[in-house]
């Protein structure tokens, strides 16, 4: 029954006799114009060699043009040591079209053998091509070979590496999986694989592959041999057969001359690119007898066709790698992607620089030069997050040279690559890559330059990060320059039992005598603060877990953000903002940490007087093991009289002064304190319209991590010692008092 | 050659460089600023404009184009985005799209070219010079040294 199904499509013969003349006829013209090289075209002509190839290539009826193609491909190879026929294959017919064109086909070439059987993907068509082959070809070869329509088989290499192998019981071919060297794993790929005669017809007539006939076809043939144990002898011809480059993984390689069949070749530039690469049409000579027209023209268009200016057009819109890299290309395309215009342009997007400097800030020849110094000092690092770190530190600089030039005065240099490799080393540990760049473009902070020795003195108002100050608490957090950071963790390290087991480091401090001290650790990317109990290791996390990256050593990551550089970019956002704002007293200048807008800020306006009330978590004294007093908050409260004076019942008085003060203390929802009082921190402060706030801090414990704080004061209209009127109320609206997301 | 449609749109007639003529109204024509600058010098009062580095088959395209664009108001953004997406995959191929490029160069319609320009350029991210040259037919014309040179100058963007 099975070799009934096979039809052949049988011409007859005096139709067939007539045509072979006319294409002898007609080879033979077409080689004597096209070809100086006397070898023979048709696929046809048969040498005198050793031994035979059927190769089958496995299409579709309407592949018109891909046939036509590999006609030409094959009619001009041959081999001198084999016999090879190249023919197409395909299912039954099914449109009326076809019937016609394929006849022609066949009536031109006779290389068509169509088989019973559907198109359709594992419905057995391979199994269907080699098992009818026995009973539709005239004669008999020495090797069959399935070929897919997109691979280009070079037929002289083929022959040559079959010349030694066995003709019996041979199974040929690419082995599957792509990076295994052993023939016998598994199975050869569909790119082509070659089976000797007798395993042909062993297929033939075998139960094993006609039971079964549906799956992954290629995968089939393998599972056919091994249960049948056949194709004891194997070939896998690594690297000879491959994917075309970049189309498969593993599978794929660059050309070789050693090739044997590259496959996945969908498109015309890839076939281009391979007849170019095996010169197979080297025999051609343009010139003379074939000057092929508007080649040079073709050659013009694309995209050496268009102008210098659409070309910088595109430059642009690839960004500063692919320019790079296309400055490789060729002259023209080295010249413009080489102008000193594109590289401004990237110099100043990326980097924010306006003139060519390399990363020490020295002065280099180009725009590209310095950009590519950039990239060189960098490799080591995400890109994205160096222009991160670097637009962090450039935002943070030219707001302090806006605003407090005094403090950009004591920012360092950045830090070379091998001192934070000793650093590294001394403490055994790897610092966090953010970390690592956020000192790679700037050392801290040093104060020595004001003449004192160390941070202690002196300089106790430029820290970058800054503070607050209450009933003498004077805080003032800068940044440790990268030798205290090695000196303190050091001594921390010596004199702190849980911080010799840690990877923390210590990066900045308050510059006053308060010991209030930030930690990175370097193992998770956190910040932490020390409380009243640091001794015992207690700390508090400066910034939100969530948003601090769970590797931040790892460079293969984009973008790991660890606490330390969401802590400085927050702390720049709030500066940016006006959320916090710098705060003079006396004659120096500090960064003052108590929010300056709402929500955390309130304001009232009463009768004219407004009061402006915000507060901050105080870390270095808050006391987790406490049982009532946990945290404590020290809140800024800002009083002052509009323009237009003291509005009361109609009158207007041009000053007011305080006489009491009342306040409402709540833990959560929880009244903990309701006080009455004379004064302010001992103060009865007399306002006058247009006067600079007057501003006083105190601080309150609090059980709970959030609250609140509301009340009044009690003031009179003129002074207290010559009122003139009866006293009023001034109401002090309610500010949150709660442990905070960020803790600067 | 000036006509006047119902609605009142003038109409102007451009005439490619392989002799194609194609009537449109002004107002899409002139989104090229070099045709916008031949009507606003009175050139395209008699006859038809000639656009001499423009043929038929581009032409066609690049009116397609500024038809769309002078139809829709801004509020069609995302719709429009859409539109040119599928206009230049239709141009898909590389010569197509940089003779388009060049026309709209020529013509000077800085939306197109961008557009163009983008679609070119996301061709060629992240490709090898090789691949580049494969995919442009472009001749290395580097002598070995010269070729030793720009890659080391660059070597920073292979790595």
């Amino acid at each position: 029954m099975r070799q009934r199904r096979m039809i052949v499509v049988a011409l007859p013969s005096v139709v067939l006799f007539l045509f072979f003349f006319l294409y002898i006829f007609f080879n033979i013209r077409i080689r004597s114009l096209v070809l100086s090289s006397s070898s023979p075209t048709t696929v046809t002509a048969h040498t005198n060699a050793k031994f035979s190839i059927l190769i089958g290539i496995l299409t579709r009826p309407d592949s018109y043009d891909r046939r036509h193609f590999l006609r030409l491909v094959y009619g001009i190879q041959s081999s001198p040591v084999a016999d090879i026929d190249v023919k197409f294959v395909f299912c039954n017919l099914t449109k009326k079209e076809q019937r016609i064109f394929i006849a022609l086909e066949i009536l031109r070439f006779n290389d068509i053998i169509t088989l019973n059987c559907t198109e359709n993907m594992n419905n057995g068509k391979t199994y269907t091509y080699f098992s009818s082959l026995p009973q539709i070809l005239p004669r008999k070869y020495d090797y069959v070979m399935k070929a897919d329509d997109d691979v280009f088989i070079r037929l002289e290499p083929l022959s040559l590496s079959l010349k030694p192998l066995p003709r019996l019981d041979l199974y040929y071919g690419f082995v599957i999986p792509c990076n295994s060297m052993n023939p016998f794993v598994d199975y050869m790929s569909g790119m082509g694989f070659l089976l000797s005669w007798d395993v042909v017809e062993w297929i033939g007539n075998s139960p094993i592959p006609a039971n079964a006939t549906f799956g992954p076809e290629d995968k089939l043939v393998g599972n056919w041999l091994k249960m049948g144990n056949k194709g004891k002898n194997r070939f896998s011809n690594k690297p000879g057969m491959y994917d075309y480059p970049g189309t498969n993984g593993k599978c794929s390689h660059e050309l070789i001359p050693e090739t044997v069949a590259v496959h996945r070749l969908k498109r015309w530039d890839q076939w281009l690119h391979v007849l170019e690469f095996f010169n197979v049409t080297q025999q051609v000579n343009y010139s003379r007898k074939f000057p092929i027209i508007g080649l040079t023209d073709q050659n013009q268009m694309g995209l050496e066709g268009v102008g210098d200016l659409a070309l910088h057009i595109i430059l642009t819109k690839l960004g500063p790698k692919d320019t790079a890299r296309v400055a490789c290309v060729s002259k023209r395309f080295r010249d413009s992607a080489t102008e000193e215009a594109l590289w401004s342009l990237y110099c100043s997007q990326d980097l924010n620089l306006s003139a060519p400097l390399d990363a020490d800030e020295n002065p280099v020849a180009s725009f590209k030069e310095a950009y590519g110094l950039w990239r060189v000092s960098f490799c080591f690092y995400p890109w994205p997050l160096v222009l991160r770190v670097k637009r962090c530190w450039d935002n943070l600089k030219s707001w302090l040279a806006a605003n407090f030039p005094e403090a950009l005065a004591t920012l360092q240099k950045g830090v070379a690559e091998a001192d934070i490799q000793k650093l590294e080393k001394q403490f055994e540990l790897k610092l966090p890559l953010p970390a690592r760049l956020l000192f790679r473009f700037c050392g801290g902070q040093d104060f020595s330059l004001d003449g004192d020795v160390g941070a202690t003195k002196g300089a106790r108002s430029l820290g970058l990060i800054g503070g607050y100050s209450f009933y003498g608490h004077m805080v003032d957090v800068f940044l440790l320059p990268f030798d205290e950071i090695i000196s303190y963790t050091e001594e921390l390290r010596h004199h702190l039992e849980f911080f010799s087991r840690s990877k923390f480091i210590v990066v900045a401090a308050s510059a006053t005598r308060i010991g209030k001290f930030f930690f990175l650790d370097c193992a998770t990317g956190q910040l932490f603060v020390g409380t009243k109990n640091l001794v015992t290791g207690e700390m508090l996390q400066c910034v939100p877990q969530w948003l601090v990256s769970s590797s931040v050593h790892d460079c293969g990551s984009d973008q790991p953000q660890d606490a330390m550089l969401l802590w400085l970019e927050e702390h720049f956002r709030r500066l940016q903002n006006g959320i916090i704002k710098l705060r003079e007293e006396g004659s120096a200048r500090f960064i003052c940490q108590f929010p300056e807008t709402s929500p955390l800020c309130s304001t009232a306006v009463t009768n004219g007087v407004q009061v402006r009330a915000s507060a901050v978590l105080v870390p270095e004294l808050t006391d987790l093991n406490a049982s009532a007093d946990r945290f404590i908050f020290s809140y800024s409260i800002r009083m002052s009289l509009l323009p237009d004076g003291c509005f009361i019942n109609g009158m207007y008085f041009s000053s007011c002064q305080l006489h009491w003060r009342h306040w409402i203390i709540r833990a959560n929802n929880t009244v903990v304190s309701n006080v009455n009082g004379e004064a302010v921190i001992g103060m009865f402060p007399l306002l006058q319209p247009g006067e600079k706030e007057f501003v006083y801090e105190s601080c309150t414990p609090l059980p709970t991590s959030s609250g609140s704080v509301e009340g009044s004061f009690t003031f009179v209209p003129g002074r207290l010692r010559d009122p003139k009127g009866g006293p009023f109320e001034v109401e002090v609206a309610q500010f949150p008092l709660q442990l905070p997301d960020y803790i600067f | 050659m000036s006509i006047t449609t119902e609605n009142n749109e003038k109409m102007i007639t451009l005439m490619s460089s392989d002799g194609e003529e194609f009537v449109v109204e002004e107002a899409v024509a002139a989104q090229s600023q070099t045709i916008k600058h031949l009507i606003e010098d009175g050139c395209s009062t008699e006859g038809s404009i000639p656009l001499p580095n423009v043929t038929g088959r581009v032409l066609s395209e690049v009116i397609q184009y500024c038809k769309k664009h002078s139809s829709s108001d801004d509020k069609e953004e995302k719709e429009l985005e859409a539109w040119d997406a599928e206009f230049v995959k239709a141009a898909d191929d590389h010569v197509a799209l940089t003779d388009l490029m060049m026309a709209a160069n020529f013509l000077d319609i800085k939306g197109l070219l961008d557009l163009v320009a983008q679609t070119l350029a996301n061709m060629i991210t992240g490709k090898s010079p090789e691949e580049v040259r494969r995919m442009w037919n472009i001749k290395n014309d580097f002598t070995p040294e010269e070729a030793e040179k720009v890659r080391k100058e660059n070597q920073w963007a292979f790595e």
